[in-house]
């Protein structure tokens, strides 16, 4: 077998174990399964061989095979249109839409992670191709190499999470006349006395305090609390049908502090897990503030 | 969290109509429960939130 081959197989085979372990890790965000799956694995193999083809080219001076990857790169483009598409197109049938920031930021990490495969195949294959070992000690450093790679780039990918920018409390539901609050945070009215009981037997209600400025810039975008309200109401279900829309979880802001007050009507009353879920939320990318890192946002903070 | 918000419609009690101006459509009511039976009716026919105003009436509105 032509040596280029070897190098072109246990590169796409490692840019493809990098697509399969991020998909793994992304599977609460997947909107269908498995088909959305496949769809992700096939294309991630096509980007890892790409990324391993990209070193046997340079080799032979293949100039013109390079320019490949700027194909590529306009594929996973489409990636993202396309998970944006797919998701957009089923925020109608959810009881708890994710919102358009949320949507967008699944759809740029798809996109990424496809580079991702494909960085991690041309890493593999530059070792076997080019460490000037023997064989076998080539291939175990290739994918030694590969694999740190993806441990790498995991650690590198990583995002902050809610639990990391805000602390999280149980906080008490009630009621002054129509009006919903949690705690001293205003939610919404409740016109049905009827209603009003239900939500104090069923429902839960929490606080999310920021820990800083930033924070508080973050848990200000509306997407930002729209993605913690559906993974809440997606991990434990919510009481709610298209015609009662008064038990639609809300987050609302008090306006004082910038702590956030959340009500939730679940399937699963469980107070712990509600906090665990929300400390996992991602903070998503487009929604993030940094305010403290300029003169003027540290001055008003003093 | 809601972008658009639009009024429906109005529910009243007997007693409240001095409250009422504009075109909204109104449904009445002949005391306090079937104020609230209409309410609820209502607002799930128009998949719609009822909330209550400080002088007592009912506006359903869609979010």
């Amino acid at each position: 077998m032509n040596y280029y081959w070897i190098v072109i197989i246990i590169g796409t085979l490692m840019g493809s174990l990098a697509r399969l372990i991020f998909l793994r890790v992304d599977y609460r965000q997947y909107p269908s399964y498995p088909h959305g799956y496949i769809i992700h694995l096939a294309l991630g193999f096509i980007a890892a061989a790409l990324g391993a083809v990209a070193v046997p080219a340079l080799v032979e001076k293949d100039f013109a095979a390079v320019t490949f990857l700027a194909l590529a790169a306009q594929q996973f483009r489409d990636i993202r249109n396309m998970e944006r598409d797919t998701l957009n197109s089923i925020e109608e049938t959810e009881l708890v839409p994710r919102g358009t920031a949320y949507i967008e930021n699944i759809a740029k990490i798809f996109e990424a992670r496809n580079y991702l495969a494909m960085l991690t195949s041309f890493i593999t294959s530059v070792f076997l191709q080019f460490a000037p070992l023997s064989f076998n000690y080539r291939l175990t450093l290739a994918i030694a190499m590969g694999l740190i790679c993806i441990l790498l780039l995991g650690k590198i990918m990583h995002w902050h999470k809610i639990g990391d920018i805000a602390e999280i409390i149980p906080a008490k539901i009630r009621f002054q006349g129509p009006n919903l609050f949690v705690e001293d945070v205003y939610i919404t009215n409740i016109a049905i006395p009827k209603f009003r009981e239900f939500i104090l037997k069923n429902g839960l209600g929490v606080l999310l305090k920021p820990k800083d400025d930033n924070a508080r810039a973050i848990l200000s975008n509306t997407g930002q609390r729209k993605a913690i309200i559906h993974d809440c109401s997606a991990i434990l279900g919510i009481r709610k049908d298209y015609h009662t829309p008064e038990f639609t979880p809300l987050a609302k802001r008090d306006l004082e502090t910038g702590k956030v007050g959340m009500i939730i009507v679940p399937m699963e009353p469980d107070m712990d897990v509600l906090i665990t879920i929300i400390k996992e939320v991602i903070v998503l990318e487009s929604t993030k503030r940094m305010p403290l890192q300029t003169r003027a946002g540290r001055k008003a903070a003093d | 969290m809601s972008d658009q918000c639009e009024i429906l419609a109005v529910i009243i009690a007997e007693g409240e109509e001095k409250w009422i101006t504009g075109e909204t459509v109104v449904f009445k009511a002949k005391d306090q429960a079937q104020k609230e039976e209409t309410a609820i009716l209502v607002g799930r026919m128009l998949q719609a939130v009822v909330h209550e105003l400080p002088t007592g009436i009912y506006v359903v509105v869609r979010h």
